[in-house]
């Protein structure tokens, strides 16, 4: 199956749009209708082979049923055999329904995309592209709302943690005493989605590397302070 | 007369804040970019406010962009008592020159061609010079907010003020870990300011150089 995630990703990776937003004036890469009709070029090609797809899909579950049938029928007098093949045939329609939505899904995506990118300006369907992109085709893994509300030092702090959604509000000062500070960094801690997929990846890379740079140098004075 | 302000304003970085062990709490980080889904929309909507607008993916971009890395950070800033303000207003921004035991104010926001970005809108050069004491001897970090006139008129008025400015500009998931571990050097070691960052600089290249 051809996902439209990874060819509207190519797009935008083209045409600047997934680079770091720097501070600063705005100086965004200009698109042109070439750039989106290569897009609709590679989303047309990925939407025939994904309806080719739904035909392999339709054809499986067919033979699935036809199977199923044969052996309720072939084997009526032995019961287990029959229940467990027609089971297992069951079982097996069910993954390719499955398979079935989410190929709808996908062309049903396509077509929308498509219909954006011929009617309208190159700017703007490359704007509805970017939110469809982040809104609806990468996969933001749902976890469990965490709100917390952490009092320190007076100030009222609450960090709301929704998915990738994470809301940080009325942070306003700096907690006076260590034993709150150690507090709320643990309280915090506990709750810090580090293992939030894909987008965090990069955060963690450098975060990683920094820390292995940190402890070297930490190392290499100590090293000279020794000596 | 330039002369001797001149002399003065040397003596001022030979034995003024330059030379001051700063920790942690005596540094503020001023965050004027907005860090909640509320702020992001109003920011959106709002017609002066450029730095949402940017995200065309919307909040979900914005969200993987500035809040995941701020949300993993912002218990180790709490952890070293950083003096953090959010939803930074202009009046806010020039009551920290005021605050008590602040030697070094860390700018976090967007700017644009002759303005700089507040919680409360965009302020002029003029309006935000006003807002730093002329007696005023800290330090102004414009590293992330590089408005280059600002930094400019900051120190041809503001002579006493030392202003920190780089030419490139900020991407602020990057300037976030950096800034954090300028904190953790002046939270772990007796330094200035500046030979914190020095150190987080020379740590950055050389994780890039590693990397290359």
């Amino acid at each position: 199956m051809k996902r439209l995630k990874s060819v509207v990703e190519e797009y935008l990776k083209e045409i600047g749009r997934l680079e770091a937003i720097k501070l600063g004036p705005d100086k965004k890469p200009i698109v042109t209708t070439s750039d989106n009709r290569k897009l609709a070029k590679a989303i047309s090609q990925a939407a025939r082979l994904n309806i080719c797809m739904i035909a392999v899909a339709f054809l499986m579950l067919c033979a699935l049923f036809v199977v199923a049938v044969f052996l309720l029928f072939h084997y009526r007098s032995n019961i287990g055999v029959s229940l467990g093949g027609g089971s297992i045939s069951f079982a097996a329609s069910f993954g390719v329904v499955f398979w079935l939505r989410r190929l709808t899904v996908e062309i049903t995506l396509m077509q929308v995309s498509l219909s954006v990118l011929i009617e309208m300006p190159a700017e703007q369907a490359a704007d509805i592209l970017s939110l469809l992109y982040w809104g609806h085709i990468k996969s933001v893994r749902k976890s469990l709302r965490i709100k917390q509300n952490i009092t320190v030092a007076g100030n009222q702090h609450t960090i709301v943690t929704s998915g990738e959604n994470t809301t940080i509000r009325a942070l306003s000062v700096a907690p006076k005493r260590m034993s709150d500070s150690h507090a709320v960094a643990q309280t915090v801690a506990r709750h810090n989605p580090s293992e939030m997929p894909g987008p965090a990846r990069r955060e963690d890379s450098s975060n990683d590397m920094l820390k292995r740079q940190k402890m070297a140098i930490y190392e290499a004075e100590k090293d000279r302070g020794q000596q | 007369m330039a002369e001797k302000r001149e002399e003065k304003s040397l003596e001022l970085v030979a034995t003024g804040i330059s030379q001051k062990i700063v920790k942690p709490e005596n540094c503020a980080l001023a965050i004027a970019i907005p860090l909640s889904i509320e702020a992001f929309k109003s920011d959106k909507d709002s017609h002066n406010k450029s730095f949402a607008k940017l995200y065309r993916g919307g909040w979900p971009q914005y969200s993987h962009a500035i809040i995941t890395p701020f949300q993993r950070h912002m218990p180790e800033i709490i952890r070293l008592k950083v003096q953090f303000r959010t939803g930074l207003t202009l009046q806010e921004f020039g009551d920290l020159f005021h605050s008590e035991g602040i030697d070094v104010v860390i700018l976090f926001t967007h700017w644009d061609t002759n303005t700089v970005e507040f919680f409360d809108g965009p302020a002029n050069i003029a309006a935000i010079v006003k807002k730093v004491p002329r007696a005023y001897s800290g330090i102004l970090d414009l590293c992330v907010c590089q408005q280059a006139e600002l930094a400019s008129v900051l120190r041809q008025k503001r002579p006493d003020c030392i202003i920190g400015f780089t030419n490139r500009r900020a991407t602020p998931y990057r300037w976030l870990y950096f800034y954090v571990l300028v904190f953790k050097y002046l939270s772990e070691y007796e330094l200035t300011y500046f030979e914190a960052v020095e150190k987080a600089f020379s740590a950055f290249f050389n994780a890039r150089s590693n990397r290359l």
